[in-house]
């Protein structure tokens, strides 16, 4: 009896939801507005005259003594002089696109070896591994720096690449991707004769492209905006990257709010490739994490 | 087929190798150099400029490298047990007895007395002692600067000398202003409290340098004069909390030294404030703190005879006097210290009877970590004041245990 | 001859196996396993970094524990990080599954919302810590203006009450956009036939939330606990850029008091046993984590058996 009523009276139903709905959709908008109105805030205050972002006055655009709309770069040129911006940059370039190829191509064969290559140990080495992310990344500060000094490679660019080459995360998820290859192309190519590097290479790295394009973004992410082992390890200003630069700037302007200006500058400026990087190619990322969720 | 794969991977090492040979910090006979590094681009290149000016007058190279001021104590210290050791380096004058008990840093006692051109006696001789430890010398002062009351002309009508008159400059402020901007945070707070503490008659250690001092009714006097300026009404309370309250007016007095100066004229042209001696308690003479870099020689160098020679030069008239600017402090060495500007001078008078800090390993966690915050977190805090003598006790009990 | 064959290939197989995982091993030993042993080392050592290391013993840990007087702040930087915990991973988890499932009800800009919750994820830490401070700074950001406006003294980083709680709330914002996405494509792993049973058995919106979404989406939400926990208990950039420690050390986390130590005090052998110690309290954590949140292995066991021989109704 109840389900035919219902049956009966689907109009109800709906006008019954969208108050609902509407009270969703102000919410999810309310909230999507605390997340943009900050870099609005972040860039209109960049582009304002030390004066007015000091002034009482709450203005969204920048305007002038005159009140006209009027935007100043004499931030941003203090915060490139202060950054160092060309070398930092390229530094910074440096360290990124190197790690994050060495990264990718070492982690999918890991990754690969887990999922389709039968040895004695490897159960028990990737449960090793797993357990091992469990680790505070504090007790590995202090003896990375001394591992890195007796290799030599402290207070260079390689002390930010060398200890992240390796991500057991990654190699969680590259191994997962390649279980689910379909499993008979691989085995035709084993009836030809091919070894596993082969298979690996040109029929494997292949089919999982999407992960590696995915996983290539992140890892680029993650070492753009490292700061801590780069506050650490690095002293020389000449190996300094954006986020260890722009950490400087912003711990100068602790104390100092009259170094608020240049801090907003050079947060635009350390900020924004990412951003349009991201909204470039806003698909893929927002895919591939998807497709690294949990499963059950 | 594993002979491909060894192929393949062989060339990693050769990226990695060749990114090794990019940074090159040590190079043979260059002299490693650390200082602050000066906050405006013109004073980063006049600093280049100077050393440079070295370099061409001697022929020894010489690798500046300029560091926040934040960080750079802790930049230091890495790099110490690092490869990119300096050579010669600003210290702050409290990590002067850390450095020097462990070795770290030269007993530079026997290459300053083969300076030509500078000696003691030309230095304050109270900045002087900050290098002293274990009776050797182990730095030379580039740097100084004292702590003095800047006043806020139109909110005080006659400038306080003592405690009592500084106290009663409150009755006639307009609303809305309060008396004093407060003495900051942590280490700030435990390095303003010696402004204090001196001025009533009270020192950090007691007299046979066996325990500390700053718990006894001296300090119980300090800390009640801070805090009587501090006062707990609202406007207080607001006005201590505002950034740049002095700048902007809001505050009548506050302590501060030659840096705040350059910044208050910069970014509040239209303030109306001058400086004068920090009042102390009637009886006393008007004693204050003391801050600044030294120059020192680590022990590791093998160009010491180099590093003697820059000092030297650091050490001359245009540019120590230079090397001042770019801190925003005077130069240690008296008789180049004047200026027409007047509240410059009122500094340098200030200078004559300030007070260094104890020159003892571990006096920065002291400072930091026990006596500041029982200042600014627990006696001082406005949420929740505690009771003078206990915080004094309980930070003094803690020094204790960790200096002696 | 056959079976020779086989083992050699299988021995073949094994060593191209192994070559394949050799960077990760070595990988593995140098950077994760190597400096776990020194740093647990070091923990018994004392050590100013520049000089040689001195063997203490159990002293550190004794110290830490035991003197309130030499180490002040142990015991309060510890309280102040598992407060933060407390504050930002039941916070983080919960506006996560209202987000998702709001996004999961078929909305029109599923996509754009998307992408403006994640925009934080792809900034740096360090400049998201500089457009907070200017924007609460009580003088000149947003708040400064609204202290103007009308009158109040909002000054959060200034305050031991709200300092902490600011930061949660920080960093329940940066992390949202990650956490949303994972957790929806969780939700939208659940079966649809799932929703329409229980729609049969009479259940509303809030019903089917309850009973279907919630326990399809166990395992992400055990999974984004055990992740934003220990990713909670090691929260320092923020406090390190913001407040460097906080109104009365009211943000002063382990992780910055393990920083001090090293950099402000000198003291490695101290701040080792001190990173033993976190790690110590993670593994705890986490095995208690297992045992009774929902999703985790051990409390899936216990519901598998519950369930097994019992005819439920899907709602």
């Amino acid at each position: 009896m109840e389900n035919t009523l219902r049956l009966a009276s689907p109009r109800k139903k709906r006008i019954r939801l969208k108050p609902a709905r509407i009270l969703m959709y102000a919410a999810l908008i309310l909230l999507a507005i605390t997340f943009i109105f900050p870099y609005l805030w972040l860039i209109s205050a960049s582009f304002k005259e030390p004066a007015q972002i000091f002034s009482p006055v709450f203005a969204i655009l920048p305007r002038d003594a005159d009140g006209k709309i009027h935007f100043v770069i004499t931030n941003y040129v203090a915060a490139i002089e202060y950054l160092n911006l060309s070398q930092v940059f390229s530094n910074t370039m440096i360290v990124c696109l190197v790690n994050t190829a060495l990264n990718l191509f070492l982690n999918a064969l890991a990754g690969y070896a887990f999922a389709r290559i039968k040895f004695k140990g490897r159960e028990l080495i990737f449960k090793l591994m797993i357990a091992s992310m469990m680790v505070p990344g504090a007790i590995m500060t202090i003896p990375n720096l001394i591992i890195s000094r007796t290799l030599l490679i402290d207070d260079t660019l390689l002390v930010l690449i060398l200890p992240f080459i390796m991500s057991i995360y990654n190699v969680f998820l590259m191994r997962q991707q390649f279980l689910g290859i379909n499993k008979e192309i691989e085995e035709a190519a084993i009836m030809d004769g091919a070894g596993h590097f082969r298979i690996f290479f040109t029929i494997a790295l292949p089919l999982v492209s999407p992960m590696l394009v995915v996983l290539g973004i992140t890892t680029f992410m993650w070492n753009y905006n490292n700061f801590m082992w780069a506050l650490v390890a690095t002293q020389s200003p000449d190996v300094f990257t954006l986020a260890r630069s722009l950490g400087s700037l912003i711990s100068a302007g602790q104390n100092n709010p009259s170094m608020y200006p240049q801090m907003l500058a050079g947060s635009v400026i350390v900020s924004a490739p990412l951003i349009i990087i991201f909204f470039a190619l806003q698909r893929f990322v927002l895919q591939g994490i998807s497709i690294g969720g949990v499963k059950e | 087929m594993t002979n491909k794969v060894f192929a393949k991977i062989s060339f990693l090492p050769t990226i990695l190798l060749s990114l090794v040979g990019c940074q090159d910090n040590q190079g043979e006979g260059i002299v490693s150099f650390w200082a602050y590094q000066p906050s405006t681009q013109a004073h980063q290149n006049a600093f280049r400029a100077l050393i440079s000016d070295f370099t061409e007058e001697t022929g020894i190279k010489v690798k500046l490298n300029l560091v926040v001021k934040d960080s750079f104590n802790m930049a230091l210290n890495s790099a110490l047990s690092g490869r990119s050791k300096p050579d010669m380096s600003y210290l702050d004058q409290p990590l002067i007895a850390d450095y020097a008990s462990d070795g770290t840093i030269y007993d530079i006692s026997s290459m300053f007395a083969d300076f030509t051109s500078v000696s003691q006696d030309d230095f304050f001789s109270s900045v002087y002692e900050t290098n002293i430890y274990d009776n050797k010398l182990y730095g030379l002062p580039l740097n100084v600067t004292a702590s003095v009351l800047f006043y806020n002309k139109n909110l005080v009508a006659t400038v306080p000398q003592t405690w009592e008159e500084w106290l009663s400059c409150r009755d006639s402020l307009p609303s809305g202003k309060s008396l004093f901007d407060g003495i900051g945070n942590g280490g700030y707070a435990g390095w303003y409290f010696q402004a204090f503490l001196a001025n009533c008659g009270g020192s950090f250690l007691n007299e046979g340098k066996s325990a500390v001092a700053f718990n006894d009714s001296h300090g119980i006097e300090a800390a009640e004069m801070i805090r009587s300026l501090y006062g707990s009404d609202q406007t207080s309370i607001i006005n201590r909390g505002t950034s740049d309250a002095f700048g902007n007016g809001l505050v009548a007095f506050k302590l501060g030294s030659s840096s705040d100066i350059d910044r208050f004229d910069i970014n509040f042209p239209t303030l109306n404030y001058d400086v004068a001696l920090v009042p102390s308690k009637t009886g006393e003479i008007s004693r204050s703190n003391m801050g600044g870099e030294n120059a020192v020689v680590y022990s590791h160098s093998k160009l010491k005879v180099e590093c003697g020679k820059l000092m030297e030069f650091l050490l001359r008239e245009e540019n120590l006097d230079n090397l001042s600017d770019f801190t925003g402090n005077f130069p240690a060495i008296r008789t180049y210290a004047t200026s027409e500007d007047t509240r410059l001078n009122i500094i340098i008078a200030q200078m004559e009877n300030s007070v260094p800090r104890p020159v003892i390993p571990k006096w920065i966690r002291v400072n930091d970590d026990y006596l500041g915050p029982a200042l600014s977190d627990k006696i001082l805090s406005d949420e929740n004041p505690r009771d003078i003598q206990s915080s004094l006790n309980d930070a003094a009990a803690a020094a204790n245990q960790l200096l002696f | 001859m056959v079976v020779t064959d086989k083992k050699r290939q299988k021995r073949r197989t094994a060593l191209i196996g192994w070559l394949f995982i050799l960077p990760l091993i070595l990988y593995f030993l140098v950077f994760q396993i190597a400096p776990i042993f020194m740093s647990f080392g070091i923990s018994f050592t004392e050590w100013n970094w520049r000089t040689v290391p001195q063997f203490v013993g159990f002293d550190n840990y004794v110290q830490l524990f035991t003197n309130r007087i030499l180490y002040p702040n142990f015991w309060k930087s510890l309280w102040v990080t598992i407060q933060y915990m407390l504050m930002s991973v039941p916070f983080s988890i919960a506006t996560t599954l209202i987000v998702s499932a709001m996004l999961n009800s078929k909305i029109k800009g599923e996509k754009f919302f998307k992408s403006a919750f994640f925009i934080p994820s792809v900034t740096a830490g360090v400049a998201i810590s500089a457009i907070w401070m200017f924007l609460i700074d009580p003088t000149y950001g947003v708040v400064g203006a609204m202290n103007r406006a009308w009158g109040t003294n909002i000054n959060l980083l200034g305050r031991t009450t709200t300092a902490l709680p600011l930061m949660a709330v920080m960093a329940v914002w940066s992390g949202l956009g990650y956490n949303v996405l994972i957790m929806l494509s969780a939700m939208k792993n659940i079966n649809p036939s799932l929703y329409e049973a229980c729609e049969i058995d009479g259940g509303g919106a809030v019903r089917k939330f309850f009973h279907v979404t919630l326990p399809g989406v166990a395992p992400t939400i055990f999974f984004l606990c055990i992740t934003s926990t220990i990713g909670s208990l090691q929260a320092f950039d923020q406090m390190y850029l913001m407040t460097g420690g906080g109104p009365d050390g009211s943000t002063t986390t382990f992780m910055l008091e393990i920083y001090n130590m090293i950099f402000g005090y000198q003291e490695v052998g101290t701040a080792s046993a001190m990173s033993y110690i976190l790690f110590s309290l993670i593994l705890v954590i986490t095995i208690i984590g297992q045992r009774f949140l929902p999703g985790g292995r051990e409390r899936k066991e216990k519901e598998r058996k519950v369930k097994d021989g019992k005819h439920l109704k899907t709602c």
